[in-house]
């Protein structure tokens, strides 16, 4: 599943642009559906995070993260609020998974196990910034089950949607690597 | 397709093993953290304790956040607290929390209310807010 493709680096850059505009365009969506419950939010977002790096690799998913926090956070207009720096900490601990993810620390991984552990990744290190940079107080950290309960369920349902795009892009490689 | 039979074609053993661990671990830091019955509730503003409360009596207020004014209640042993103006409204979302160890916040608000056991302690006990 984790297949890299050979493509022109022109092809490549504009393939991270639709998935940064992908990305963007489920989280402000998702930001005006009424959400399932205070510990989970689904975060469709991460699913083109996730394409970005089992077809592309790591620097392209952190490229689309970055895009997505920055643009989605001017189209929602929270640049910079609180919301901003703790979905930036949230994104960053996800890429840094990712990051020890990319050298097969646990071989034999899928989209779902890797979405998973980035999804886990991201709920731990936004709860750490909640605390260390908005809170202050270590309190914040006794609803940290909570939020991971939220975040497994995302993680794994990311993950089979991942699973599914993945599968539609390879029946359909010439939009990767062109005619 | 339901989702039970997807997973068993998306997830790879692996997958699936990490799926195990993290849930039991998750579960675990659950109950760890899920203490006695609380006794008191203690109201942070960005890291200053700025109210305790006695759970034992029923208590309604409301205090300055950083996105607008919070409501503090305590009622029937349990405490919650309401925000106006929050993005995701996580601490009004979270409804009454009563157990030792227990918290709610309003993370964009720079409130948080931990609730924690020990010796009762008379209401108001300490009220930073009118300070």
């Amino acid at each position: 599943m984790n297949t890299r493709i050979p493509m022109p680096r022109l092809r490549q850059d504009l393939l991270i642009a639709y998935l940064a505009a992908a990305a963007v365009t489920a989280q402000v969506l998702e930001a005006a559906l009424p959400g399932p419950g205070p510990w989970f939010k689904p975060g469709l977002a991460n699913v083109f995070t996730l394409v970005a790096f089992l077809r592309l690799g790591w620097q392209a998913a952190a490229t689309v993260t970055l895009m997505r926090i920055l643009a989605g956070s001017l189209a929602l207009g929270t640049l910079f609020t609180p919301g901003f720096f703790l979905s930036l900490s949230g994104g960053c601990g996800a890429i840094a998974m990712l990051a020890l993810l990319r050298w097969n620390l646990f071989s034999g991984l899928g989209p779902v196990g890797i979405s998973l552990l980035a999804a886990l990744a991201h709920m731990a290190a936004q709860t750490v910034a909640a605390w260390l940079l908005i809170v202050g107080h270590a309190g914040i950290l006794t609803a940290l089950p909570w939020f991971l309960a939220g975040s497994w369920i995302s993680g794994v349902l990311n993950g089979v949607l991942t699973f599914l795009l993945l599968e539609q892009l390879d029946r359909h490689q010439h939009l990767l690597t062109g005619p | 397709m339901r989702l039970p039979a997807l997973l068993a074609r998306a997830a790879t053993p692996a997958d699936r093993l990490v799926m195990g661990i993290s849930a039991l671990g998750i579960v675990v830091s659950g109950a760890v953290t899920t203490r006695e019955p609380g006794r008191q509730a203690v109201v942070f503003r960005d890291n200053r304790p700025v109210m305790t409360l006695s759970l034992d009596q029923d208590f309604k207020k409301e205090i300055p956040g950083r996105l607008g004014p919070v409501t503090i209640q305590v009622e029937q042993g349990r405490v919650r607290l309401m925000e106006y103006n929050s993005p995701r409204m996580i601490g009004t979302r979270t409804g009454w929390i009563q157990d030792a160890g227990r918290a709610t916040a309003c993370v964009p608000c720079g409130v948080l209310v931990r609730v924690e056991g020990g010796a009762p302690v008379p209401a108001n006990a300490f009220d930073g807010v009118s300070e």
